[in-house]
């Protein structure tokens, strides 16, 4: 597998970010890192992590989980394909609930990082689609990349969002493979999601 | 994650589930739950159903997913109990639990299991339904064809709360010894159960803890509630249809004084044995119903002060010793109907203020009693059908204006009578199936356009009057069958779109134009064009008609072959039609 997420420092996110977590008590601005048992990183919007009723409580107590200020939370016992599962499963239901997205007010500019993304395909982890870059982000401009130590994969809402809607429906069924539904199941009870 | 993942007891036993509806089906109506699902599943309707509904949770999708793909799975033990609670669940309300995949659920601590009317139930399934040890919680096997040794399997479930085997004629009163180690049962129902004997009811003296006991319609039950002197805590019994129940059994229940809700009707007691409740003082539910008991007996029910409702339908009363219901002044529901009693009968209820529902259907009253009623301002619903109130009689009713009910079928109210009860704007259902009712007293109810039940049966109805139906944009169900509508009337219910239940029959001159007319009515559960000139040809006009259930159209120019062909083609939901 590829790098602990704890080995080395992680993506950070652009500074606007910042002032937008400064009002986060305020309103789910911002994004937040999901960290898999294998240290993988999964960056989403706060408005999708807050799908999970369990995210939610942590990211809105006051002063209670240090994950609220640190802007990440560390999933042991949840494996990445799993949590890269549930990662989308947020942007479908902010879709089907017709929640608008705030789509390229905070991309992360780093995108996915090819290398990461390319192995983590070889595996079967990463949907095709994922991999994918952003219009937005204009055919030269290559994306910056994380370091393979790093780890750092971004399923940023503009894609997760396209991949929603790509399928032409207005509310597409949630594809669940049956080889991961049990672990599925059981950490979206754990998420409460 | 682990036990982490098991937060919460989702569906526990809803207790007056286990007295409604659902196990009023007979094992031979079983075939249709192969057909319908049983409730539908909420991950379907919200997941692919009209509209903006609620997205379905992540772990519902997966339950849902896991009932797809049951197959692959042959041991779900090692799954959170709410999980494999909730995939157990998901499987039987898809009817797609079988004897083979039951076996995942061995030893998976689920708390419920609730598989009453449910398809195929039988001993081989209670090896693992008794696998789930001291965490069974409540068992419902109603309908089954469960035998003596497979209800002997749950002997060790001794957690069990809750115990359903209505309908159960293949267990015995041997069998019902097994209960006797349950003695933590809270609710035990054992509906038209021969197992019930003298015999077989030992088993209950037992279960001190139990709160609930239904044994309706079990026949062989004289002489057995002798086991039940000491069920202190019972606060619910429902005896209803156990016509073995005579006088002396009555007597066994003189020292449950905790219960509050006693069902006897249709039981051979007579005034003696309701004399052995007199002691009962927190009974707040009686129904005698059908009991053959006298007026003489309300002394004895007068001293129940904490009685809400009172049923004591077809029993035969008459007006002496209806004066001891001046002193149930608690009561809000009472039942006097198909009675013998008359207006001097009424006078005595009327300090009864709290009362909401009155039914004095068949009853020798007429206007001069109604005047009594006039202060029942909390009336929420008046059956009056088959009286002899008339017209006059109505203007007493003006001021009750929390009344959301009335039955005036049958009565001798004409139209000018109508206008009295034109002021109550709280009405939502009114029968006038009467023919002395015409399109007169129709336009004088236009006012009530909060009905949402209008029942026109025999009433005298034409073609000029549908012209009213308009002002009544909310009703679900109509019934117009007088035989003067034709297919220029039915232009007038055309635009009631929120009707489920319409009967059109007896009216001879709808042609297959009012079939087209109705095809928007896509509410629809029930329709009825039965003895008019609707023809096979017209058949397809029904096909948006996808929420129909039943379907008739006897005496018409239709044949049941073609009624079959629709529901194969176009509509799935129909499961009862005429002719057949």
């Amino acid at each position: 597998m590829l790098g602990r997420g704890g080995e080395a420092p992680a993506h950070h996110p652009p500074s606007h970010l910042h002032k937008n977590d400064a009002h986060e008590d305020d309103a789910p601005l911002g994004v937040v890192k999901l960290i898999s048992a294998e240290g993988f990183e999964f960056v989403v919007d706060k408005k999708a992590a807050m799908v999970s009723n369990t995210l939610r409580n942590m990211l809105t107590s006051p002063g209670g989980f240090s994950e609220t200020r640190e802007g990440e939370v560390r999933f042991p016992e949840i494996t990445t394909s799993i949590l890269e599962k549930i990662c989308q499963y947020f942007y479908w239901s902010l879709h089907f609930s017709r929640v608008r997205i705030p789509l390229g007010t905070h991309l992360p500019r780093h995108g996915v990082g090819s290398r990461v993304a390319g192995k983590l395909t070889d595996e079967g982890v990463v949907p095709r689609e994922l991999l994918q870059r952003p219009p937005w982000m204009g055919s030269g401009s290559q994306p910056a990349m994380g370091t393979a130590s790093q780890g750092c994969l971004f399923a940023d809402s503009f894609v997760l969002f396209e991949l929603v809607v790509s399928s032409g429906k207005e509310t597409a069924e949630f594809p669940i493979e049956p080889e991961i539904t049990l672990e599925l199941m059981m950490a979206a009870n754990y998420l409460d999601t | 994650m682990g036990s982490a993942c098991s937060r919460k007891r989702d569906h526990l036993v809803d207790e007056d589930n286990l007295y409604s509806a659902r196990f009023s089906k007979s094992g031979s109506f079983k075939w249709l739950l192969y057909t319908l699902p049983r409730s539908g599943s909420d991950v379907h309707r919200k997941a692919h159903g009209p509209g903006p509904g609620r997205c379905p949770s992540l772990v519902e999708l997966c339950v849902a997913k896991v009932r797809e793909d049951m197959g692959r799975y042959s041991d779900l033990s090692l799954l959170p109990r709410d999980l494999s609670q909730q995939v157990f669940n998901e499987l039987v309300e898809w009817n797609s639990l079988t004897e083979e995949l039951l076996g995942a659920f061995r030893n998976c601590a689920l708390q419920d299991i609730c598989l009453g009317d449910y398809p195929g139930v039988r001993d081989a399934w209670m090896e693992v339904v008794a696998s789930q040890g001291q965490s069974l919680l409540s068992v419902d096997i109603s309908c089954s064809d469960v035998t003596d040794s497979g209800l002997n399997q749950l002997k060790d479930c001794v957690n069990m709360q809750s115990l359903a085997c209505n309908y159960c004629d293949q267990i015995s009163d041997h069998g019902l010894k097994t209960l006797s180690g349950l003695s933590n049962v809270t609710s035990l129902s054992f509906k038209k159960c021969a197992a019930v004997t003298a015999e077989g009811a030992k088993a209950f003296a037992n279960l001190v803890n139990l709160v609930n006991l239904d044994l309706e319609r079990c026949p062989k039950i004289h002489g057995g509630l002798v086991h039940l002197k000491g069920l202190r805590k019972l606060e619910k019994l429902n005896l209803r249809y156990c016509n073995g129940i005579t006088d002396s059994d009555m007597k066994c229940l003189s020292d449950l004084t905790n219960l509050r809700d006693l069902q006897l009707s249709c039981c051979k007691i007579s005034d003696l044995g309701v004399s052995y409740l007199r002691g009962l003082s927190k009974l707040a539910y009686l129904n005698l119903e059908g009991c053959a008991i006298t007026a003489a007996c309300l002394e004895v029910i007068s001293g129940l002060a904490s009685l809400v409702l009172l049923n004591l339908s077809r029993c035969g009363i008459n007006d002496e010793g209806c004066e001891n219901l001046e002193g149930l002044v608690k009561l809000k529901v009472l039942n006097l109907g198909f009675n013998y009693i008359t207006d001097a009968c009424l006078v005595h209820l009327k300090e009864l203020l709290d009362l909401e529902c009155l039914n004095l259907d068949s009853c020798k009253i007429g206007d001069e009693g109604l005047i009594h009623l006039k202060g029942l301002l909390q009336l929420r619903s008046l059956e009056l059908s088959d009286t002899e109130v008339g017209s006059n009689g109505l203007r007493h009713l003006s001021g009750l204006r929390n009344l959301q009910s009335i039955n005036l079928s049958f009565t001798l109210v004409k139209d000018i009578g109508l206008k009295k009860i034109s002021v109550l704007n709280s009405l939502r259902s009114l029968n006038l199936d009467n023919r002395q009712i015409t399109d007169n007293g129709l336009a004088s109810l236009t006012c009530l356009t909060g009905l949402t039940h209008l029942d026109l049966f025999g009433a005298r109805i034409t073609d000029a009057g549908t012209n009213c139906l308009k002002y009544f944009k909310n009703l679900q169900s109509l019934e117009i069958c007088g035989g003067f509508i034709t297919d220029a009337g039915v232009k007038n219910i055309k635009d009631l779109k929120a009707l489920t239940l319409l009967n059109l029959s007896q009216n001879g001159s709808l042609t297959d134009k009012s079939l087209e007319l109705i095809s928007g009515l896509t509410a629809l559960v029930s329709l009825n064009v039965s003895n008019s000139r609707v023809s096979n040809s017209g058949l397809h006009h029904l096909k948006p008609l996808q929420n129909l259930r039943s379907l008739s159209l006897e005496s018409c120019k239709v044949t049941a072959t073609e009624i079959k062909k629709l529901q194969l083609a176009s509509l799935p939901n129909l499961v009862s039609m005429r002719p057949e």
